[in-house]
């Protein structure tokens, strides 16, 4: 599947592909095209597909070599690696922050030996922790459990006070 | 720039801000701005418009501009009466149960700007193909006289750099010498200007109570370069900041938006110590920070005039509150907490508080809000609603 055919499924209307405008240059725009290409046959939704399109175009304007060699010269089986390599070069200052984060996060000694789950919110990256409480007991266990995290996290990051 | 001629007022040779055209409506004439204009443009730039013909129906069109209506609509200029009410609430006063806001009212004698910062909210704001002055000052300030009249007392805080720059066309449209004027009748309000420009010779001999505020956007010198473009470099507004106090004007700094690039810390703490180094928090009425915010849709504007080499276009930003992309909220802390530690440490008299910001933001930046903050009681006291 091409990525013009997949606009075409998609009932992509020309508004929504705005961002395009940015590319100026032939040579951007055909690196657009490529890149666009090796990105339709993962089949992404309507909105991911847009959203994964622009990133692309900003990648171009920013560095079209990067686009070359970190991206068309790569081959992606599956959208969600696609969609993280490519989250990693448009956004890597909070890549690397919240890997940093999600390493810290997963050291802490959560309560009833609950998994968290990493995800970025808007503007903020956290992560979801579900707990099962089926008496007293357990919450009484939860809470200093949390209350363990939290120190541990404040050991990590310490209060800025005194202003 | 345009041509080189005297401003009969200021008796100085200067350049203009470069326009293409002037267009006057016909209530307009008589308006002391028009004659203010006529004085220092070439008469071949001014066209009168008429009700109904082409002209007109071009400067009333409204709708979304594309970057080139847009860039276009810095260089056509239409004086005109303002039909709506001058004087309103601040935006972020409106979204009180998201964003923790001051008492700030604005006062929009114009739209649009002659400058050019990569990341001006007016790129999603701005509805119309030109830059609008308004010729009806006298109304602005009978309805000013009338809320200052009902509310004396209370510590109005009214800007006038919400939608336009407020003096980077001043030294034209002179506006500010009557607004200084007024505001001396109401000692209790307080008047801002709010500029990226170093205009300001053209109000200096104007007594104040000390209740004229000028205030400059301000950003290290390297951000200013890069981003903000066709306004005063950075010493030519703490140049001019210097001649407001030398006069008796209070002043304020806006560290906003603050832009995050690799090295922010040390351009940062370089803004931190010019600041201190020139002015005294005894100068400064308030030094308020935010970070780069905008409304989702201009990304599309900005990568058009600016490009992806833009700190602006480039930032890694995520939908936040009241509908705009932020930094991602540790690194606004970690930016607020950064600057506030900076400004304190040089004197911990600077009178600091956080524009449109989330309670959360506060805390985490001053470990407080503001009104646990002595020095910023007053500021966020809630006032009468108008």
């Amino acid at each position: 599947m091409t990525f013009n055919q997949w606009v075409v499924e998609k009932k992509v209307k020309e508004a929504d592909l705005v961002f395009k405008l940015a590319l100026k240059t032939a040579s951007d725009q055909l690196l657009f095209q490529f890149s666009a290409d090796q990105l339709a046959p993962l089949r992404p939704s309507f909105s991911l597909g847009l959203q994964l399109a622009e990133w692309l175009v900003d990648l171009i304007l920013l560095d079209s070599e990067m686009v070359q060699n970190q991206i068309l010269q790569r081959s992606f089986t599956d959208l969600e690696s696609y969609k993280a390599h490519i989250k990693t070069l448009r956004f890597p200052v909070t890549s690397a922050q919240e890997q940093q984060k999600e390493e810290q996060m997963k050291g802490f000694m959560w309560p009833l030996q609950a998994k968290p789950k990493f995800e970025r919110r808007g503007d903020k990256f956290g992560a979801e922790i579900k707990l099962f409480i089926s008496n007293e007991s357990d919450l009484i266990k939860a809470i200093a459990g949390l209350e363990r995290v939290q120190q541990q996290m404040a050991e990590l990051n310490p209060v800025k006070k005194g202003f | 720039m345009n041509t080189i001629k005297t401003n009969p007022y200021t008796a100085q040779s200067k350049t203009w801000p470069d326009l293409d055209k002037i267009f006057v409506s016909p209530e307009s004439l008589e308006s002391k701005v028009y004659q203010n204009f006529k004085a220092v443009y070439s008469e071949d730039l001014f066209e009168v418009v008429t009700e109904s013909s082409d002209t007109a129906k071009f400067l009333n069109r409204k709708g979304p501009l594309s970057p080139d209506e847009f860039n276009q609509s810095k260089r056509l200029l239409w004086l005109t009466p303002y039909k709506g009410q001058f004087f309103k609430r601040c935006p972020g006063a409106t979204q009180k149960k998201t964003l923790t806001c001051c008492n700030y009212h604005v006062l929009n004698l114009g739209s649009q700007c002659n400058m050019n910062c990569s990341y001006c909210y007016l790129q999603s704001y701005l509805n119309a193909p030109t830059t609008k002055i308004f010729s009806n000052l006298n109304q602005a300030l009978s309805e000013l006289k009338q809320m200052a009249e009902l509310h004396k007392d209370q510590p109005f805080r009214v800007g006038t750099g919400e939608v336009i720059d407020s003096l980077s066309m001043d030294e034209v449209t002179l506006f500010s010498r009557d607004l200084i004027e007024f505001f001396n009748q109401y000692p209790q309000w307080t008047l801002e200007f709010k500029t990226k420009s170093n205009k300001v010779e053209q109000f200096l001999d104007v007594p104040t109570k000390g209740n004229t505020v000028v205030s400059w956007s301000i950003n290290p010198p390297n951000v200013i370069n890069q981003e903000e473009h066709g306004t005063a470099r950075f010493e030519e507004r703490i140049a001019a900041a210097k001649k407001c106090v030398a006069k008796g004007f209070k002043i304020a700094f806006h560290i906003d938006p603050m832009i995050w690039h690799p090295e922010w810390k040390d351009n940062y703490t370089y803004l931190a110590e010019a600041l201190n180094h020139h002015f005294t928090p005894s100068d400064v009425h308030v030094v308020s920070m935010g970070t780069l915010r905008f409304q989702p849709e201009q990304r599309h504007m900005m990568r058009e005039r600016f490009g992806m080499k833009s700190m602006v276009t480039k930032a890694e930003m995520f939908p936040s509150e009241g509908d705009k992309w932020r930094y991602d909220s540790s690194l606004r802390s970690e930016m607020f907490h950064f600057m506030i530690q900076k400004m304190k440490s040089l004197n911990p008299k600077w009178n600091i508080f956080l524009c449109m910001e989330t309670p959360e933001t506060w805390i985490q930046s001053f470990d407080k809000v503001p009104s646990q903050i002595p020095e910023l009681k007053t500021l966020f006291k809630p006032l009468p609603t108008i």
